[in-house]
């Protein structure tokens, strides 16, 4: 019997995928700074696109104010796919951490 | 009358335009900008205070450099090559290549002078070139720029002939014989070592060429290390102590990696088929 692939879920994207579960919609810089270090400034972008390319999350340009100056932020959000895979994950290393633990 | 304002310069300006050199649009729009937006947000939170500006200076410059560097290897498939990088060295990954290549002039040019120039500009106008051939020929790849890759490795023999004298004539002897054992081990194992049916690019990518974990690696890895400590003698202690604790360094990952089989696979990447 063959099965679709399954997509992954690296530390990373998981971090970021229960702070946005948690505060709803964040910009990257706030991402950062509720990860405490874990998420960079640099690369934090190249893991949220990627997992935009996936379907774990979405992003909006922000609406600047009229006679606003400098370039407009992103913000993301989760998707319900994200939030089915995070909650599939949290139940599938539940039932196996018990045997993965040496 | 009305007075012209003067154009007044937003922070990450500069950014942006080099950002429009290097990355398309989308690759822009999704990395670039929203962590130069993040700069310039900072910058303005700062306020007027020297050092918090300067520090997201900083911040916002290393974010920047450190993306520019990451994104090829995190997202290979990032549409990433702008221009510049684009008509150079093709459209995935060029501006690493070009990072690449800079840093390697800087680290050659006080050993080898103008002759690292000449080699670089014949290299970078050779790829010009190729490019261009490649793109007008898009169905003939392989085999017609072959003729141009021996004049690159004729014209390479001769440029070293004065540094290296018959030591050439005899790399390339034994280049020959041993290019000719591996061809006829090849022919009477195929089932071993049957290479991939794939046609090789025209372009000089040593990431294209099919080195692995087996006799070709070893002749490759012991080519490159007697290639540099003939061309820099002073440095063999350093390369002899570089390989001795490459090995030791290989072998406590072999047996560390060993006894934690089964360990290190993690709890995202258990197969579902066996689940």
């Amino acid at each position: 019997m063959t099965h679709p692939e399954i997509p992954s879920l690296p530390p990373k994207e998981r971090l970021i995928l229960d702070l946005l579960i948690a505060e709803g919609r964040l910009f990257g810089l706030q991402l950062v700074a509720l990860s405490h270090g874990a998420l960079k400034r640099g690369t934090v972008y190249v893991t949220l696109g990627r997992m935009e390319a996936k379907g774990f999350i979405r992003s909006e340009q922000e609406v600047m104010p009229p006679g606003a100056i400098g370039l407009p932020r992103r913000m993301y959000y989760p998707t319900p796919l994200g939030e089915r895979v995070l909650d599939a994950w949290s139940q599938m290393a539940r039932a196996l951490l018990p045997e993965l633990q040496p | 009358m009305t007075a012209v304002t003067p154009h007044r310069r937003q922070p990450g300006e500069r950014l942006v335009k080099l950002a429009t050199l290097l990355f398309d649009e989308p690759t822009r729009s999704t990395f670039v900008i929203p962590a130069l937006a993040d700069y310039q947000q900072e910058l303005e939170a700062a306020g007027a205070s020297v050092i918090s500006r300067s520090i997201a200076h900083a911040r916002g410059y290393a974010a920047f450099a450190r993306l520019l560097v990451a994104a090829p290897f995190i997202v290979p498939s990032a549409p990433l090559g702008g221009p510049v990088t684009t008509f150079v060295t093709g459209r995935y990954g060029g501006n690493m290549l070009l990072v690449l290549a800079l840093a390697l002039f800087a680290a050659i040019r006080p050993l080898f002078g103008w002759f690292a120039v000449a080699v670089l500009a014949l290299g970078v106008a050779l790829a010009i070139v190729l490019r261009l051939w490649n793109t007008r020929h898009p169905n003939a790849r392989g085999g017609a720029a072959d003729p141009l890759l021996t004049l690159l490795i004729v014209t390479l023999f001769a440029a070293i002939w004065s540094m290296f004298g018959w030591f050439v004539i005899g790399a390339v002897g034994g280049g020959v014989i041993t290019a000719i054992m591996l061809r006829r081990w090849n022919t009477r194992h195929p089932s071993q070592l049957a290479p991939r049916a794939q046609t090789p690019g025209a372009e000089i990518n040593l990431s294209s060429i099919p080195v692995a974990g087996d006799i070709g690696g070893l002749l490759f890895v012991i080519g490159a290390i007697v290639t540099v400590l003939l061309g820099l003698p002073d440095i063999r202690w350093f390369a002899l102590g570089s390989v001795v604790v490459g090995a030791v360094l290989a072998g406590g990952l072999f047996v560390w990696r060993s006894s934690q089989t089964g360990r290190l696979a993690p709890v995202n990447s258990i197969d579902p088929r066996r689940v």
